[in-house]
């Protein structure tokens, strides 16, 4: 298949992708694009939204859509590592001689829904790091490889509800985007109401093998940048470093720490989806500010007076967004 | 065309395009800068005593500032990926044309590559950059414009200048003008006689390039007077060492009484003598009997003019008496030796009843009698001047007159060398040269001169005789030169001093005539009342700008200070009062308590321990953040200087 094959396959697959998502997910435009673009970039989501929003409902519906290994984690304050990793046990051999078995866990599996990530302990939250990370884990004293493609689509409530863990900040720079579920609007929950209250279910069909998938997401990688695109995402990320000689004002001011380079990552990866998407073979200014929300707010902590004054790393990620300037050596017209 | 060729082509047009813009833009500013400052320039010059070539170099300004701010927006060339990220910018490319110029820039062919090239091609077809950057001037041609008219209408406002730059323009002027002068009459001074001796030369030249450099260049009055002042010393010296010959003291002399350097010989007066008394005819009344004649027939005149036609007994009358008084002045004339046939005339005009012809008459007469009366005064000085002529060498000599001393040798040498000179003639000229030789004496070397020709006269030495006078005679002339070159250098010094006082005074030449104080039509000097009234200056009845001062504003010398003061009452807050408390080793001190209520009784706490203490809790408040951080750097600082 040639690269423009590529290109036209990856087009008509997130288009069917969207379409079956759409037969079960009402409105949600953003946050399903955002969950398809970490998709093709090989990234973990986290969506944090009240109950009730359809979260789960996205990520199982994924499942589905997908022809991959799909497995859920409900987490729960007594759910434990070897809960979720898998652990040795004793079991009897044909020939009657007793020996360790390693029993595997639920992640192992190519998508796993990590329901309300912010209910376990966060000892228990911490067992997905090394997974996520390195798509790998360390069980019984083996290293066990994860098949490809590992994707963690968790779910949190907002970390003020009652119950909750918030999570370390190592785990939450793992995820690709942390997505804001928020509330339909009048039209879209009508339109849930109906699809809900009614004997009719909506069946989704399988769009997309594994394979195709593996390919499509090596064919996003080799989507060019032009240096100054490149150059403007770590402008963006250096300005969210406090304190520093780069950083914009508003960062020294409300945050304690600004994204690390997973976040510059982020943002040219999904930049690169979002050409692909739009049909464009290479990544613009716009793709970079479009996903530079989702990739950099859960990277950035807020201080005490971010904190005091109800300001949330939106905020600071916005102005961030007006103070750097696209182009440093721009011609002025 | 390949894809990558038709991208570029279209960028070059638009980065000169882009160029041309800026350079556009410079200009407006470049314009609008140069208008302020011109503005600037102009506003301080209406204010500030400043150079007049300014005014052209302001108007220059603006141009400056437009070609340079045109050069300065047109200098540097946009490189072509600068230009295709600004065209990806207007034109919504999404960094189409950017990427495909840094991707054509690889040496790999990759199907990305020819896909970029692709997509930016296609995008930049309709891009026009004629369309994409239409040419014009900026906003700042506008306020550039509105500058420039207010740079304008600043030019219709006069200058202010304060009194002193005025004066110092004025001297400045009136040196300039005075320095124009001094050369000029220097230079004029030169060329009627040039000076025989050298220093004279150099110092009359050197006088002549003062007064040129005081033309040209700006000086200030000290500066000029210093320079002035240093040549006049030289000249002085100059004429002091000319004054020590003696012969020319004698010469000075002679002419500051009217001596006889005066070319005109004897003979040649007594021929205007003569040719004026046979005008006259002979013999001729003085000048004074005139006068007296003249002032009569006005007496006449002014009753005849009364006259006018009466016809009447008493004016009859009054016809009578004038007939006998003109026959009476008429008789006067006659034995006076007057011939003025208009009176004549006159009387029979008055008798046959002729008013008219009366006057006509009497004023011909009048006229003719005042022609005659200048003729007599020249008259009477022209025989006291004859007068005063030596009758010989001697007295020539005595009474200081060289030129016809000259003349008189120049007889002697003529009659020596001619063949017949009789024996009585040669005594008699030795008796006349040895009676000047005492005279002589104050000439140099003539004396001897006049010895020696005496000396060899008396030995029949005719021709040495004559080349001895000659020798006198060459003596004399020289003297003559040295006298002509100490005038001069004394007019000179005169025409420095004039300029000297022409500067310090801040007058123009015209206005400075003579020495200060000095009237040169006579009289002592000043010009103000007493025994310094100007006795030559005469009032016509109407001036009265020497004195009167009515009307002279001269606001620079008004009162200062001077303020109603009101009835001379203090207003409240400056009547005395009496503040209740007292200064005690240990007691409290007098105060006021502004807000609040005062906290009574002693502290007992030392101020350092209490700062300290504060200071310390402050610091523990920010450590724990208990201070918002907008804050915690003016509490810091509050804090720190409680120490001090």
């Amino acid at each position: 298949m040639t690269t423009e094959e590529s290109i036209q396959s990856f087009r008509q697959s997130y288009s069917a992708l969207r379409a079956e998502i759409g037969k079960v997910i009402v409105g949600h435009d953003g946050i399903v694009e955002g969950t398809l673009i970490s998709l093709f970039a090989g990234g973990h989501v986290l969506l944090e939204g009240v109950p009730g929003l359809g979260k789960t409902l996205l990520v199982r519906t994924l499942g589905e859509v997908l022809d991959l290994s799909f497995n859920r984690i409900q987490f729960t304050p007594d759910l434990m590592p070897a809960d979720i990793l898998g652990t040795n046990m004793v079991m009897e051999a044909p020939g009657g001689r007793r020996e360790f078995q390693f029993q595997h866990g639920p992640i192992f599996a190519h998508l796993i829904l990590a329901d309300e990530i912010n209910r376990a302990t966060p000892k228990t939250q911490s067992a997905l790091l090394e997974a996520m990370q390195e798509h790998q884990v360390t069980a019984g004293g083996e290293l066990r490889k994860l098949e490809e493609p590992f994707f963690v689509m968790a779910t949190q409530n907002p970390i003020d509800q009652e119950g909750t863990y918030p999570l370390p900040e190592a785990q939450l720079d793992r995820f690709f985007f942390k997505i804001l579920v928020g509330y339909p609007s009048a039209a879209e929950l009508s339109e849930v109401l109906t699809r809900t209250t009614t004997g009719a279910r909506a069946q989704v069909q399988r769009v997309m093998t594994r394979e195709a998938l593996i390919d499509l997401m090596a064919l996003v990688r080799q989507v060019p940048i032009a240096s100054h695109v490149k150059d403007y995402a770590v402008r963006l990320v250096l300005a969210t470093h406090p304190k520093t000689e780069t950083a914009a004002a508003i960062s020294s001011q409300y945050l304690r720490f600004g994204s690390s380079p997973r976040g510059g990552q982020t943002l040219i990866l999904a930049g690169k989806v979002r050409a692909l998407i739009d049909g464009r073979f290479n990544v613009s200014y716009d793709d970079i500010e479009a996903v530079a929300s989702a990739a950099l707010r859960h990277r950035l902590i807020l201080n005490f007076e971010a904190e005091a004054e109800g300001i949330t790393t939106d905020h600071v990620i916005a102005q961030v967004l007006r103070d750097v300037p696209r182009d440093a050596q721009a011609l002025v017209s | 065309m390949s894809e990558l060729e038709s991208i570029r082509a279209v960028l070059e047009r638009a980065a000169r395009r882009h160029r041309l813009s800026y350079g556009l833009r410079g200009l407006s500013w470049g314009l609008l800068f140069g208008a302020v400052a011109a503005l600037c320039v102009l506003a301080v010059y209406h204010v500030v005593e400043m150079p007049l070539w300014i005014l052209p170099a302001t108007a220059v300004l603006p141009l400056i500032g437009t070609v340079a701010g045109f050069i300065a927006g047109a200098w540097r060339k946009p490189g072509l990926s600068e230009v295709a990220r600004w065209v990806d910018g207007r034109r919504q490319l999404k960094e189409r044309l950017s990427t495909a110029l840094e991707v054509a820039g690889t040496v790999e062919e990759t199907p990305w590559r020819n896909l970029v090239l692709s997509d930016a091609a296609e995008h930049i077809k309709g891009v026009d950059a004629r369309q994409l950057l239409p040419l014009h001037l900026s906003n700042a041609t506008r306020w550039a414009l509105v500058v420039l008219a207010l740079g304008a209408g600043l030019g219709f406002l006069p200058e202010y200048r304060s009194p002193n730059a005025l004066r110092k323009r004025a001297d400045e002027q009136n040196i300039k003008e005075t320095g124009r002068l001094l050369a000029d009459i220097t230079r004029r001074s030169l060329e009627k006689r040039a000076p025989v001796l050298e220093p004279t030369q150099k110092s009359m030249e050197a006088v002549s390039e003062l007064g040129d450099q005081l033309g040209k260049h700006t000086l200030s009055r000290s500066e000029a007077l210093k320079d002035l002042a240093n040549v006049a010393d030289k000249l002085k010296e100059q004429l002091k060492d000319m004054s020590k010959d003696p012969g020319l003291k004698r010469l000075q002399e002679a002419a500051r009484n009217g001596g006889g350097t005066d070319s005109q010989s004897s003979a040649g007066l007594q021929k205007q003598v003569e040719a004026l008394q046979k005008q006259l005819g002979a013999p001729t009344g003085n000048p004074d009997a005139l006068d007296k004649l003249k002032k009569e027939l006005d007496q006449i005149q002014h009753a005849a003019s009364g006259l006018a036609n009466k016809d009447s007994a008493a004016a009859d009358a009054e016809r009578q008496k004038l007939s006998d008084a003109l026959s009476a002045l008429s008789k006067e004339m006659q034995s006076m030796g007057v011939q003025l046939p208009q009176v004549d005339d006159a009387i029979n005009a008055l008798a046959a009843n002729q008013t008219d012809l009366v006057l006509k008459d009497l004023d011909a007469a009048t006229t003719d009698l005042e022609k005659m009366r200048e003729m007599a005064k020249s008259l009477q000085q022209m025989q006291q001047q004859m007068a005063k002529l030596g009758k010989d060498l001697a007295e020539q000599l005595k009474n200081g007159q060289p030129e016809i001393a000259q003349q008189t040798l120049q007889k002697m040498i003529t009659q020596l060398n001619s063949a017949n000179l009789t024996p009585e003639q040669l005594q008699k000229l030795m008796q006349e040269v040895s009676k000047a030789i005492d005279p002589a004496a104050n000439y140099g070397k003539v004396a001897d001169h006049l010895t020696a020709s005496v000396k060899r006269m008396k030995g029949n030495d005719k021709a040495g005789a004559a080349q001895s006078l000659a020798d006198a005679s060459k003596e004399l002339e020289k003297l003559m030169q040295q006298l002509g070159d100490a005038q001069e250098l004394s007019a000179t010094l005169d025409a420095l001093n004039q300029a000297s006082m022409c500067i310090g005074n801040g007058k123009c030449w015209g206005r400075c005539q003579g020495r200060p104080g000095f009237n040169p039509n006579g009289g002592r000097p000043g010009r103000g009342v007493g025994t310094w009234a100007d006795e030559g200056g005469q009032w016509d009845g109407t001036s009265t700008a020497g004195w009167d001062n009515s009307g002279v504003v001269r606001p620079e010398m008004l009162g200062r200070g001077q303020t109603d003061r009101g009835d001379g009452e203090l207003s409240d807050a400056l009547q005395p009062t009496k503040v209740k408390g007292q200064f005690s080793q240990g007691g409290p001190m007098p105060s006021i308590t502004l807000k609040g209520v005062s906290i009574k009784g002693q502290s007992k706490v030392d101020y350092t321990e209490a700062a300290a203490a504060a200071q310390s809790d402050a610091q523990s408040a920010l450590s724990q953040e208990k201070v918002p951080r907008a804050y915690q750097g003016a509490v810091k600082d509050y804090f720190d200087d409680l120490k001090k």
